[in-house]
């Protein structure tokens, strides 16, 4: 991301009208995705494709129980793709307490299309979650949702249309408008850089999923006060947690048990 | 997330070498450019952004000058055009190992807007102020400096910016080379760029800007110009 970003500004004289929004849509791409099945075996998992709205073929991974169970949907966060998120459904696969569907957003990993604020966060997740409702027979509210980074803010932007159990949501931004801010340390409009609004706190606003926001304390990416903001911009219920020594995206392998105990209770409490 | 957006930092308020290093002669004129910025380890070697500005500097009675300039990359990148103008005067002049004091007020101004809904249009103004002082060698000037850069609106913002540069002239063409050491009090982790910066603080900048007189006076090194 950090070439891209660079190679990017190098290329500004040359170019018009670029956006940043290439910082929250990093799409990597992959011919054929590298599942291991040394945790979850290779009959349990089944690779599928399905349209989002306007037609663009998304491509997801289930990771069944080996008996019937609920469904899980995991939005993972943005530089990677199924195959890179595999780790985390394996983790989440061995609380043995949901089927775990991934899915890649558009021109991610196999996905086709291109990435778009409004084809991402307006489009994809609702696709996901139409097909897990009908491959489970599932209603909304009989479906978990994990969250992590800018995966929080698919699911938040999903959640505007569509309730859900619960979400567990990690690591997520605030807003574009608070990274311009403490970048730049200047007041300066969203719109200047980016062509979506990306304006997370906002959209929380309007959810009616119970939410468990997570947010490491020692998160070097991601301010770790984008938890509290998107707290209080919250509707009830809702939970905080902010755990020490939990950076952007390792508190499954920091607090792999803290972790599995918190999400699954509160999961377990919202059914 | 400071690091983030210090990318953004060299498209507005640091976009340009000092204009604010000595006065030109009462009427005469500088066509003034330069290229450069905060250098990116990202890249092999590690370089300045090529951030670009373009303007016209004017001397008004051998103590003061104005200037107007306009800054392209914003404009190419983002579709925000920014202009800037601004006065700097001489406070005192030079003498011995004493340096010559110039202060400098001037104005940014940007607008514009990539969001794809509304609103289509938003702008900005950014006062700024430097302090720069300088000392003559022959043809050649050496300065350092502090520039102070303020946000009035929507909410206020105040940040300043240490520098050092220097000015060799050829005839009428001035080649400057500055250095700036811009948001040293952010971290500068690496997110979207990582920036060379001193103690892993802010942004090393390095700019070149270049100068051509015109008129019929040439600049000189004590600022009252001489006769071409």
């Amino acid at each position: 991301m950090r070439k891209i970003a660079a190679v990017a500004l190098l290329a500004l004289s040359q170019t018009a009208c670029l956006s940043l929004d290439f910082l929250f849509l990093d799409t990597p791409q992959t011919d054929a995705y590298e599942i291991s099945s040394e945790i979850v075996p290779e009959d349990l998992i089944e690779p599928v494709t399905f349209e989002a709205k306007d037609g663009t073929v998304l491509y997801g991974y289930w990771a069944h129980q080996p008996v019937p169970s609920p469904p899980l949907i995991f939005f993972h966060g943005n530089g990677g793709h199924i195959g890179d998120n595999w780790d985390r459904v394996e983790f989440m696969w061995e609380w043995h307490t949901h089927d775990i569907f991934i899915f890649d957003y558009r021109e991610f990993g196999m996905s086709e299309g291109t990435a778009t604020f409004q084809g991402v966060m307006e489009q994809d997740g609702m696709a996901a979650v139409e097909h897990v409702m009908s491959w489970a027979i599932a209603e909304p509210e009989e479906i978990a949702w994990v969250a992590l980074s800018l995966g929080g803010a698919v699911a938040i932007h999903t959640s505007d249309e569509i309730g859900a159990q619960a979400l567990v949501m990690e690591s997520t931004f605030a807003s574009a408008d608070q990274l311009l801010d403490e970048g730049t340390g200047l007041d300066v409009p969203t719109g200047w850089f980016f062509k979506g609004p990306y304006d997370n706190e906002d959209a929380i606003a309007k959810i009616t999923t119970p939410i468990l926001i997570i947010h490491g304390l020692d998160d070097d990416f991601i301010n770790p006060e984008s938890g509290p903001l998107l707290f209080d911009a919250a509707p009830k219920p809702k939970e905080l947690w902010q755990p020490k020594g939990v950076g952007h995206s390792d508190l499954f392998e920091v607090k792999p048990d803290e972790f599995e105990d918190r999400a699954s209770s509160f999961l377990a409490s919202h059914e | 997330m400071f690091r983030l957006a210090l990318i953004l930092l060299p498209l507005l308020g640091a976009c340009s070498v000092s204009r604010a290093v000595a006065p030109l002669p009462k009427g005469s004129g500088q066509i003034i450019t330069s290229v450069g910025g905060p250098i990116t380890k990202n890249l092999s070697p590690a370089i300045p952004l090529p951030m670009t500005s373009v303007g016209y500097m004017h001397g008004l009675n051998g103590k003061t000058n104005v200037y107007g300039e306009f800054y392209p990359t914003g404009l190419a990148a983002f579709g925000v055009g920014g202009v800037g103008g601004g006065v700097a005067t001489e406070v005192f002049g030079p003498d011995g190992a004493k340096p010559r004091l110039m202060v400098e007020g001037g104005l940014y101004a940007y607008a514009g807007n990539n969001d794809e809904g509304p609103p289509p249009f938003a702008a900005r103004v950014f006062p700024h102020a430097q302090t720069t002082f300088s000392w003559d060698l022959k043809r050649q000037v050496l300065y350092a400096g502090l520039d102070q850069l303020i946000q009035p609106f929507p909410s206020f913002r105040w940040h300043f910016t240490p520098l050092i540069g220097g000015v060799a002239r050829v005839g009428r063409v001035g080649f400057q080379l500055e250095y700036k050491w811009m948001a040293w009090y952010l971290d500068n982790l690496p997110i979207a760029a990582e920036w060379a910066g001193p103690f892993h603080h802010g942004a090393s900048s390095v700019q070149i800007g270049i100068s051509v007189a015109l008129g019929p006076h040439l600049p000189s090194a004590k600022g009252r110009g001489e006769e071409k």
